[in-house]
């Protein structure tokens, strides 16, 4: 026993050493030689196929202030290169607080981009409230992370109600024109997760503020990231509903929605919350997938200049991935945390955190263009509804502002 | 005081000295916390799985029922002092109502049932969202400093084998070896073995209840996936195997290995660490089922068998 402890003691000593030895980015009285920021994603696991968009979207933000000499901070009176350092979590929530640790206590980040979806987002926000450092997200949108009275967390993601709130408004706009039946009867499923329940709580809502136009006939969890949902739908099945209102994330809309089809079902109006319009979806489900209605954070088709330079600019770099919202979602948060670090002037903490709490950015490619945190750090933008239309077309139905084709409603068939 | 002991208390001393040496290896710290808390837990996995040969593959509901119990109790204004007995206490009697009837079951049939049981808990916590807050999780305002997390888990870590050391040199211990070399033969000599099995399960989810109290106050953030999650009942088999099951330090050693490979190639090469571990695995599994001190004692063997130089053939 007694060599074992010993050994224990000297591994544990070792690993202490290794793990301390990684130098700290030097600082000589003019600054910082670059600034460190870390994000934590998901590149493996469940979730991989998003998190490969968001560490594209935030290399190719760095690039560009890279290319242009780094970040102009005038507290130094220079330009200083921006250091990316990006971990894989494997979409495990452990291991992404932990890593969010490693970047504070060991990388000594100057500043934190958020990770990807919601309970990854949850368990390591923890960790830049706790040692005060900014931190800006664009992968986690369910309202309970910001209620938490955090104050260095950010995020560009507007909430999940707001997104069921749109498109229970776009709905209403459908049944005046008499597209859609008054009341809509909805069956409502949901992954079981702050994110799903955010939506199910905002069409609950709408409902009984609103019963002459919206009746919940069922309302239903699921697991994230199931394989099997044909019982789920059979109960949808032998519901009358005219609605089949989910909120899945992508790997979970694809399954489902290809049981969906076989299953045999057809509703009036079809939605998977924020998910829909996604090229790797379409591609998978074929014409499945037309008819979907979505209300997303970002769309190609948003008829805005930025969208479009931001656009061409994704194409060019990254010739083999579809401009998705969350390609450009990512990118905007890199964008917006270097904007604010520009606009301190310098790499100090607090006064990051004072100048996004009061950020005002405009001509962004959010929809509405415009950047401005709420007092619990959430962004309150608008959604755009779009809907697949067939040969994988895809056309944005609301709101007016950003319209750019009519809703094919009800869907063909039902 | 016996030699282990005094080497024991050395390697205590060293590593409370730590946070005085290096207080600025703020990151080196918390891998050692790491260290402890892992090798805490995977000592409590091994009083049962280990001594008494009952694999559990759903230890992690004592974890997360400590976890969730000093959330919760923190959260209204329960102390520290109280929260984290009484959370040792309800993951105790939790593993009562669920170990009387699952050791019913024997072998794999018992294993595969602990798979049910961790997995019932994690739906239990996910729906009674008006305790746990469901899917939402549970957040705490604040944690302790590092340094006395890391203390705290230096604590658990040393009763946990301190515990285990007593354990295995008792009578207690002996019949948890009975039983693990066949229990029927155990009844036989008048081994009361369900009772011997189910108070090794109740002290082997005080100790993760504790764990559970401590990662809560760590992680600050909890959800029923984070805690009563199937990975984490699957790292706590890993780590006794990998050092050295139903060993006394083979967990300590094991949790080791475990949080460096973690921490080293988790954050580097991306499932590399998963990769290390499979093969790891299967290494200890083909040549040497006695983990990492199975190698060492073989090492120290063949030293001892070897003739002394100069000796003829």
């Amino acid at each position: 026993m007694r060599r074992s402890f010993l050994a224990f003691a000297a591994a544990a000593l070792a690993a202490g050493t290794v793990v301390s030895s990684t130098p700290v980015a030097s600082r000589a009285d003019n600054g910082p030689s670059e600034v460190v920021v870390g994000a934590v994603l998901p590149l493996t696991g469940e979730e991989s196929r998003v998190g490969t968009f968001y560490k594209a979207a935030y290399e190719l933000a760095t690039k560009e202030i890279n290319d242009h000499g780094g970040l102009q901070l005038r507290q130094y009176g220079r330009k200083i290169p921006v250091k990316l350092i990006i971990y894989d979590d494997k979409t495990d929530p452990a291991t992404s607080r932990n890593l969010y640790e490693r970047l504070a206590l060991q990388d000594h980040v100057d500043a934190m981009l958020g990770g990807y979806s919601t309970d990854l987002v949850q368990a390591q926000t923890v960790v830049p409230n706790q040692h005060g450092i900014p931190y800006v997200g664009g992968g986690g949108a369910a309202s309970a992370i910001y209620k938490r009275g955090f104050k260095t967390i950010f995020s560009l993601l507007a909430s999940i109600e707001n997104l069921a709130y749109t498109e229970c408004d776009f709905i209403e706009e459908m049944q005046a024109q008499k597209k859609l039946p008054k009341p809509l009867k909805m069956a409502v499923v949901y992954e079981n997760t702050s994110h799903g329940q955010d939506f199910a709580k905002g069409l609950t809502a709408r409902a009984k503020q609103k019963p002459q136009n919206f009746q919940i006939v069922m309302s239903e969890a699921f697991d994230l990231h199931g394989k099997d949902f044909t019982p789920l739908l059979q109960k949808v099945k032998a519901i009358n509903a005219n609605a089949f209102m989910s909120d899945a994330h992508l790997d979970d809309y694809i399954t489902m929605q290809r049981q969906y089809a076989q299953v045999g079902l057809h509703h009036a109006y079809l939605t998977y919350g924020a998910r829909g319009p996604e090229k790797s979806a379409r591609d998978a489900l074929g014409k499945s997938a037309d008819y979907i209605v979505a209300a997303a954070w970002w769309n190609q088709a948003i008829p805005n200049a930025a969208v479009k330079a931001f656009d061409e600019k994704w194409a060019k770099a990254y010739p083999k991935l579809n401009a998705e919202w969350y390609a450009a979602l990512p990118y905007e948060t890199a964008r917006t945390l270097y904007i604010a670090m520009t606009e301190t002037g310098s790499v100090d903490k607090a006064k990051v955190v004072e100048t996004l709490r009061h950020i005002d950015i405009r001509d962004t490619v959010l929809p509405g263009g415009h950047i401005r945190f709420e007092a619990d750090g959430q962004i309150n933008a608008p959604f755009v509804v779009t809907e697949n239309l067939p040969d994988g077309k895809t056309v944005i139905v609301y709101p007016h502002a950003e319209k750019t084709g009519e809703a094919v409603l009800p869907v063909p068939g039902s | 005081m016996g030699k282990p002991v005094a080497y024991a208390v050395v390697a205590i001393v060293a590593l409370s000295a730590v946070p005085f040496v290096a207080p600025r290896s703020e990151y080196a710290i918390e891998v050692l916390f790491l260290i402890f808390l892992y090798g805490a837990m995977a000592t409590a996995w091994n009083l049962l799985g280990g001594f008494a040969g009952q694999v559990s593959f759903g230890h992690a509901a004592f974890l997360g029922i400590g976890a969730y119990a000093t959330t919760i109790m923190i959260a209204n204004g329960v102390s520290l002092w109280v929260a984290v007995p009484v959370s040792a206490l309800l993951a105790g009697l939790y593993s009562l109502v669920i170990g009387i009837p699952a050791f019913r079951l024997r072998g794999p049939y018992f294993s595969i049932a602990t798979i049910g049981i961790g997995e019932a808990t994690r739906l239990i916590a996910l729906n009674w969202t008006s305790l746990t807050g469901g899917a939402s999780g549970l957040t705490l305002a604040g944690a302790p400093p590092l340094v006395q997390q890391y203390f705290a888990a230096l604590a658990l870590l040393v009763a946990a084998v301190g515990l285990a050391a007593w354990i295995r040199s008792s009578r207690f211990g002996y019949a948890l070896a009975a039983v693990r070399q066949d229990t029927d033969a155990a009844e036989t000599l008048g081994v009361a073995t369900t009772v011997t099995k189910t108070q090794a399960l109740f002290l082997s989810a005080c100790i993760l209840g504790v764990a559970g109290s401590v990662y809560a106050l760590h992680y600050l953030f909890i959800s029923p996936d984070s805690v009563f999650g199937f990975s984490t009942s699957i790292s706590l088999v890993i780590m006794p195997i990998i050092g050295g099951l139903g060993t006394v330090t083979g967990p300590l050693i094991g949790a080791v290995v475990y949080t460096f490979i973690r921490e080293q190639f988790a954050a580097t090469l991306a499932n590399v660490d998963l990769l290390a571990f499979g093969v790891l695995l299967i290494a200890i599994v083909v040549f040497e089922p006695r983990g990492i001190l199975g190698i060492a004692d073989r090492v120290r063997g063949m030293r001892r068998a070897r003739p002394p130089a100069g000796a003829d053939a």
